[in-house]
């Protein structure tokens, strides 16, 4: 095939094209290329799987319009589990070296321990003046034998005298060495016995600077108040004017009140245990912990990141929970590079209003503004730049919106309405999925980096549990956020019981299969305290391996999975005039509510939801459908989680379904017409959205679309409270079959023919004889000729290949006119099948004529002429004059200069 | 340059009519195309001038009210000249062409 195409004369792929122009691998030099027309804007499937205008030129030119980004992180040891390097030399005395032993009773060290003399009314130390043991530090140490009353701690030289267990075990202390050094200090009756071993000091509480006698102390992972003052406990990391996502964990809440200041800049104040969230903007560079003199308890996690990137805002603007929040007067605005000094690009702009109290919301991106918007919801306007300035929120003292606003999105749009669609399809789709949030998930480091609750026990690479108490194993790392999405998935082996994982208290499957298996499932985080766990229930016997935590981030395409092809269409309308805005629709027994979801195609999505049981629901559309005409729809709609089974759409009666779509199956199936469900089409999009083809909609009797949804009842479909599925965009047009999606917005809106005509020349087309191929496939079976030729601009003189009129079978043909008569008319009927693509060959020289598709010679005709030299000088997408043009997919058109042998076009030809 | 027209016409019949002897349509052996410089022809139809009006259950309680006559979309790089048929609806069109602006329409003269 690849050396065949070398030695075409015209090649035409789908790879390239300018505004007006369908270009040409071969000939290189653009004189084979086509001239392409539309007059209007249309859609297509990208690369990605995402449904636009390909009038689009960009993506998103606001960013973090959303307000979504968060900064990188600005507090170090946020969670206060950093530990310093080993402090003390010779910790497990194995050699009789390092410390400074002393007191009335001197210790000596003696078979690998620090044995202390006590006698009563003396003391006895052992120290060690490192200059780095001071500040906060963790010291542990075991006691071996004992029969002392007393131990104390404190610095090399005296000072803060702290008291110790001397009870035999190992003990952790966290102290604040007020200078150099640490000295262990034994005393008590005479004849006491006291042995320790394994010292250990590492410096604690790093970054924190934490100020004596505040109140404030480091303990395990945590800092702890007692009666902690204010502005003592601090890092300073801040910038001043910048706003802040603070969150943080308030546990062992004994009283008082506490809080995180942005340098002196009020935030929440907190009087209980709990995770917490709070946004600030700041007014200095330090991060204080308040205590108020009140607080007993203690706080950790600590996470401080900027939010607000990339936007400029007047006081009254405040940034948090992924919105934009007005007072009152004041602007906010943002510079967009794209657009600075590129005055009249066309621009769409569109923002989501998520509360009013008062005023409203202007948007004027460089000139292209719209009205003062009050309303709650999404907007959408175009407009064409007009200023060198910024893209404003409320600018120059319009909206005074007291509310909030989000998801600001500014596109630009070309003028060019002459662009060739490549159209990609059959996409296979793979998760997206953040890095892994877990540690240790395989338990190859034991217990390290989990909590393991009563009952658990890591051994030998997994987590075991038996039954009793209900209790888990966990981290609480930070890093789960509440409302996203995470694939949690652990190996588990069960002998009996239930087992469930959870991100912050959202809470997975109650998995309770006996064997071994592997549990993956995608949970929405709550608001709970623990980030990621899994809990064994009281009856739970077995093990669990190989935890996994990924944020999952939708669907997104397999990379080069989807092929494209041009797309060439008829004209068609869609006589829906609000496509995507269902608000606008007239509903009975329903509730449309606005979702944020933004794929597969950048517009609002609407959650339609049954508002009764035992009754119909739908929601429905009054058009200028004609009785007694056909009509098709298509709509982009998805399960929700409480989904209704079916859906039904009517058109050709007012409350029956034409026919009913399956969400479990994602098929249809038969309702007033036996054959109507074969006719349509379920294809599968990104995030679960599927495309539904209905084109069936035949002598329509009413004027209305309807959607309907529930479960089937007597050939109806009955409603179920509370039930609900997704809607995005609907169709209708008028006619067989389904065609690309045309947007509306209160108008109907037409997407004009597509015309692709005048390729090749006199130079790359041999009249006397040759070979057309080509690579199509129908976009329905229909009564009409859809022809793509060589021709002299005429029908009289043509070599014509594409699809026989047919409204049921799928019939490719080949026609060679001369002077307006027939010399070979070639055909080949695939019967009543959907059209897919087939690889089609003419070969045309005088009384050898021959039909090739996928590989095999279907027609010949041995008797004919074909034409004078330099009469065809002509490639298009018509049967040579301006009719009967090619409506249907292309991946490839060939054109030979020489007859090809049998065996060329079966190599050619062969899928 | 591509030009819209809409058009306001007493029937359909008279308004296909009217396109085939301005050229905007041809028709060739027997079938009815685009002539070279049009773009678009589009069959609007009727208009709904008040619409229709329902009660709860979704049953009409006033019919839709439609203007006079049959309205057509054209699309054409030509001169046009519609006379009287020609209208100017601006942006309170009922239909428009993707790409453009609901009130994109030849002015009048």
């Amino acid at each position: 095939m690849a050396n065949l195409l070398e030695s075409a004369s015209v090649v035409l792929t789908p790879t390239a094209y300018n505004n007006g122009k369908a270009l040409c691998i071969k000939p290189d030099d653009g004189s084979g290329d086509f001239d392409f027309s539309r007059n209007s804007a249309a859609t297509r499937v990208n690369a990605q799987g995402l449904v636009e205008d390909v009038q689009i030129l960009s993506s998103n030119l606001v960013q973090n319009g959303d307000f979504s980004q968060l900064g990188s992180q600005e507090i170090t040891n946020g969670n206060f589990s950093q530990q310093g390097s080993q402090l003390i030399v010779n910790g497990d005395f194995a050699t009789d070296s390092d410390w400074n032993l002393g007191g009335s009773d001197t210790p000596i060290i003696e078979n690998g321990f620090l044995k202390f003399g006590i006698s009563n009314g003396t003391y006895s130390r052992a120290r060690q003046n490192n200059a780095s043991i001071i500040g906060n530090c963790k010291v542990t140490y075991t006691v071996v034998n004992s029969s002392a009353s007393t131990l104390a701690i404190r610095e090399y030289a005296g000072g803060n005298n702290e008291s110790v267990p001397a009870t035999i075990g190992t003990h952790t202390i966290y102290k604040n060495f007020i200078a150099n050094g640490i000295s262990f200090q034994a005393g008590g009756v005479d004849g006491g016995v006291l042995e320790i071993d394994n010292v250990s000091v590492v410096e604690v509480g790093q970054d924190w600077t934490i100020a004596s006698g505040s109140g404030w102390s480091i303990g395990e992972d945590k800092i702890i108040g007692v009666n902690s003052l204010n502005f003592s406990a601090y890092q300073a990391s801040l910038v001043s004017g910048k706003t802040y996502k603070i969150t943080y964990e308030v546990k062992d809440y004994v009283s008082g009140t506490f809080g995180i200041r942005a340098n002196t800049a009020a935030g929440l104040t907190v009087t209980a245990n709990g995770v917490y969230t709070d946004y600030i903007t700041s007014n200095g560079n330090k991060v204080y912990l308040m205590g108020f003199g009140t607080f007993n308890g203690s706080v950790t996690n600590i996470s401080v990141k900027e939010v607000g990137q990339n936007w400029f805002k007047d006081a009254n603007w405040s940034i948090g929970y992924n919105v934009a929040t007005s007072t009152g007067g004041g602007r906010m605005f943002q510079s967009i590079s794209a657009l600075e000094g590129n005055t009249g690009t066309k621009v769409k702009v569109s923002f989501n209003i998520t509360e009013v109290t008062s005023g409203g919301v202007k948007v004027d991106c460089y000139g292209a503004a719209s009205s003062v918007i009050t309303e709650v919801g999404t907007h959408t306007f175009t407009g064409t730049t007009t200023n060198s300035l910024n893209l404003y929120i409320n600018n120059s003292g319009t909206g005074n919106l007291v509310g909030s606003v989000t998801n600001i999105s500014v596109i630009e749009i070309t003028n060019d309405t002459n662009l060739p669609r490549i159209n990609y399809e059959g996409f296979s789709y793979q998760d997206a999925l953040g890095s892994e949030e877990i540690t240790n998930g395989d338990f190859s480091s034991g217990a390290t980096g989990w909590v393991v609750g009563t009952g658990w026990s890591v051994v030998d690479g997994k987590a075991n549990k038996v039954s009793g108490t209900e209790s888990d194993i966990n981290q609480t790392n930070g890093l789960a956020t509440q409302g996203l999405s995470y694939l949690f998935s652990y190996d588990v082996n069960l002998t009996s019981g239930t087992v469930q994982a959870a991100v912050k208290g959202g809470s997975g499957q109650l998995f309770n299969t006996v064997g071994t298996h592997t549990v993956s499932e995608i949970i929405v985080a709550g608001s709970g305290p623990t980030d990621f766990k899994i809990t064994a229930k009281s009856g739970f016997n077995g093990s669990v391996d190989n935890v996994s935590v990924k944020e999952y981030k939708g669907q997104e395409v397999v990379p080069s999975s989807g092929c494209g092809n041009w797309l060439w269409e008829p004209q068609s309308t869609n006589l829906i005039t609000y496509s995507e805005d269902f608000t606008q629709w007239d509903k009975i027994n329903s509730n449309v509510i606005s979702i944020n979801e933004t794929n597969p195609i950048n517009s609002v999505a609407y959650e339609i939801e049954s508002t009764v049981s035992s009754n119909k629901s739908r929601i429905y559309y009054n058009s200028l459908m004609v009785s007694g005409s056909s009509y098709s729809t298509s709509y982009l709609v998805k399960p929700s989680s409480n989904s209704p089974q079916y859906l039904g759409f009517a058109c050709i009666s007012n409350t029956t379904p034409d026919v009913f779509y399956n969400f479990s199956n994602n098929q249809f199936e038969d309702n007033t017409i036996v054959g109507n469900a074969a006719k349509c089409e379920s294809i599968q999009m990104l995030n679960g959205w599927r495309l539904l083809k209905v084109p069936i909609h035949n002598n329509v009797t009413n004027t209305r679309l309807n959607i309907y949804q529930g479960g089937i009842s007597g050939g109806e479909l009955i409603g179920v409270n509370g039930q609900s599925y997704y809607l995005k965009f609907a169709q209708l047009e008028e006619q067989s079959y389904v065609t690309s999606y045309i947007p509306t917005d209160g108008t109907t809106v037409t997407r004009n023919q597509d015309a692709c005509t005048n390729g090749g020349s006199v130079s790359t087309i041999n009249s006397t004889e040759g070979v057309l191929y080509a690579e199509i496939a129908a976009l329905a079976n229909e009564n009409v000729q859809r022809i793509l030729s060589i021709s002299d601009g005429t029908h009289n003189n043509t070599v014509k290949l594409g699809f026989l009129n047919s409204a049921t079978d799928y019939r490719l043909f080949a026609d060679i006119r001369l002077g307006g008569v027939n010399q070979a008319f070639l055909t080949f009927n695939f019967g009543a099948v959907a059209p897919t693509f087939k690889k089609c060959a003419i070969k045309y020289k005088q009384n050898d004529f021959a039909l090739w598709i996928d590989g095999v010679e279907v027609a010949t005709d041995t008797s004919g002429n074909t034409f004078s030299a330099n009469t065809l000088n002509e490639l298009t997408f018509t049967r040579g004059d301006a009719a009967q043009n090619f409506f249907g997919e292309t991946k490839c058109l060939a054109v030979w200069k020489e007859a090809l042998t049998d065996t060329q076009l079966a190599e050619l030809t062969t899928i | 340059m591509m030009q819209i027209y809409k058009t306001n016409f007493p029937t359909e019949q008279q308004g296909k009519d009217y396109l085939l002897n301005l050229g905007v349509i041809v028709e060739v052996e027997g079938e009815i195309v685009f002539a070279k410089n049009t773009a678009a022809v589009v069959y609007i139809g009727k208009v709904v001038e008040v619409p229709a009006t329902y009660d709860a259950d979704g049953n009409i309680l006033t019919p839709a009210v439609y203007y006079d006559g049959y309205a057509i979309d054209v699309m054409s790089s030509s001169d046009l000249d519609f006379g009287t048929y020609e209208v100017y609806p601006g942006d309170d069109a009922a239909h428009s062409f993707y790409g453009w602006a609901k009130s994109a329409e030849v002015p009048p003269s």
